[in-house]
């Protein structure tokens, strides 16, 4: 596991202003550097995506200092930059390593896991409003594109709206399942 | 790349591995600035996962989706959501013609104005006013016009006053009626003096108290006519001079004739 060295409040604000004089929208940037560098590291292959972006972010805020005044251009492209030197990094680790780590000796079976998930989500869902819950329902069992322009018409917004209605549905949901199933057990 | 058909091709293809590796790089960076990009991202990501659950993806695709997203960290989680997620959708009483959701005003839209696109709707709204306003526009030229129609016209034809000095030329006389609105000044004009006419009209004291471009020639019986509409009002009783001038090819103005009169208001 990489060792890792929290990111300070100042270092924070630091990065922060670097990344924009507003603090809103520097936050807004900041988000989303972090879940792209997330999904990056995992289309990359690498299991710890979410720690490996930590690290990123984390070496980057420590250098803000050094390069603020000298960078020109886009932060993003420095983020890049970074995230693929603790991807070969984290590649060499894992050449090295020959045991399975010990947190996957314990695995919950894969029949107890999906009782649980079911359950979870067969809880969440009920947390939906009826009308989420019909979109969900339409949207998933009627997947021809024909009917989901009909199902978008019908709400009075576009395919592309509702795409993203759904997807933040789905997002909760997950949310909620993972929550639900890190108690171990439905409230 | 904008989010077009093109760019839901290449994310799709991004996300099973299928991708052009040569726009890989410019792609990544853009997904640490570009929050809508890394949400269509999500979302498709979503949507194949769904359709591996549910068997709809092609033999390549499958092989492609198990070796790309099955060794991401939390993608066994996210098939193990969407399977359970499909299952509970197939549980659902789903109605074909959505009559349990609310129908908004808006189906009756085109797809383009649904849209959340402020641009579009800028667009829109401003097409929309421009067309208001220019149907405003249209009634108001139109009732003008017409109240044109309505007002009292005296017409009378002139004849050109070569020589200059007023008090020595043939004049011609204007009698005009009380309760007339417009005077309408005819003058013959040559077929060499051009289309296009222009008129200013001056006091015996050479001031200039009207003028009129764009003045088309008419064909009468007797040759060609240009009439230039003077409002009554600022013809006081007394003597003007109206001169025309025509618009030579080269588009300057030559001199196509003075003519004098007197006004004598009955």
């Amino acid at each position: 596991m990489t060792e890792k060295r929290e990111l300070t409040p100042d270092s924070f604000e630091d990065l922060l202003s670097w990344l924009h004089r507003d603090r809103e929208e520097a936050g807004r940037r900041y988000d989303t550097i972090h879940h792209g560098l997330a999904k990056i590291l995992a289309y990359w292959g690498c299991c710890e995506s979410e720690d490996l972006a930590d690290e990123t972010i984390n070496r980057v805020a420590r250098k803000v200092p050094q390069i603020r005044d000298k960078y020109q251009g886009d932060p993003a492209r420095y983020f890049f930059a970074v995230a693929k030197k603790v991807y070969r990094e984290y590649q060499r680790r894992i050449r090295k390593m020959t045991e399975l780590p010990d947190n996957l000796k314990a695995m919950p079976s894969p029949e107890i896991a999906d009782e649980l998930v079911y359950d979870c989500l067969e809880s969440c869902m009920k947390n939906l409003t009826p009308v989420q819950q019909e979109i969900m329902g339409c949207y998933y069992h009627l997947s021809a594109p024909a009917q989901r322009e009909s199902l978008a018409k019908r709400l009075g917004i576009t395919v592309g709206t509702l795409r993203v209605r759904v997807f933040r549905i789905v997002a909760n949901l997950e949310k909620c399942v993972s929550e639900c199933r890190d108690r171990g057990s439905v409230r | 790349m904008r989010n077009s058909p093109k760019e839901h091709d290449y994310i799709r293809q991004y996300v099973l591995g299928t991708h052009d590796p040569e726009n890989e790089q410019r792609f990544e960076q853009r997904l640490l600035s570009d929050a809508k990009l890394l949400q269509e991202l999500s979302i498709i990501e979503n949507e194949v996962i769904y359709e591996y659950v549910s068997g709809t993806l092609s033999e390549s695709e499958k092989k492609a989706f198990e070796s790309r997203l099955l060794t991401a960290s939390q993608a066994e989680l996210k098939v193990q959501f969407f399977s359970t997620l499909k299952k509970q959708i197939k549980n659902l009483d789903v109605n074909a013609d959505y009559n349990r959701l609310p129908s908004s005003w808006k189906r009756f839209l085109p797809s383009f104005l649904r849209g959340e696109s402020s641009v579009l709707r800028i667009t829109f709204a401003t097409a929309s006013l421009l067309l208001v306003f220019g149907g405003a526009f249209a009634v108001f030229e139109t009732w003008r016009l017409s109240r044109e129609q309505e007002l009292a016209v005296f017409a009378i034809t002139l004849s050109q006053s070569p020589v200059r000095d007023l008090r020595d030329s043939e004049i011609n006389i204007v009698k005009l009626p009380n309760a007339i609105d417009v005077v309408e000044l005819q003058v013959q004009v040559s077929t060499n003096n051009g289309e296009d006419f222009r008129a200013l009209l001056f006091t015996d004291q050479g001031a200039g108290i009207y003028s009129e471009d764009n003045l088309k020639a008419e064909s009468i019986t007797t040759g060609r006519v240009v009439k230039v509409r003077v409002p009554s009002a600022i013809l006081t009783r007394g003597d003007y001079r109206l001169n025309i001038q025509g618009r030579a090819s080269a588009g300057n103005f030559d001199d196509a004739g003075t003519y004098s009169f007197r006004v004598v208001r009955q």
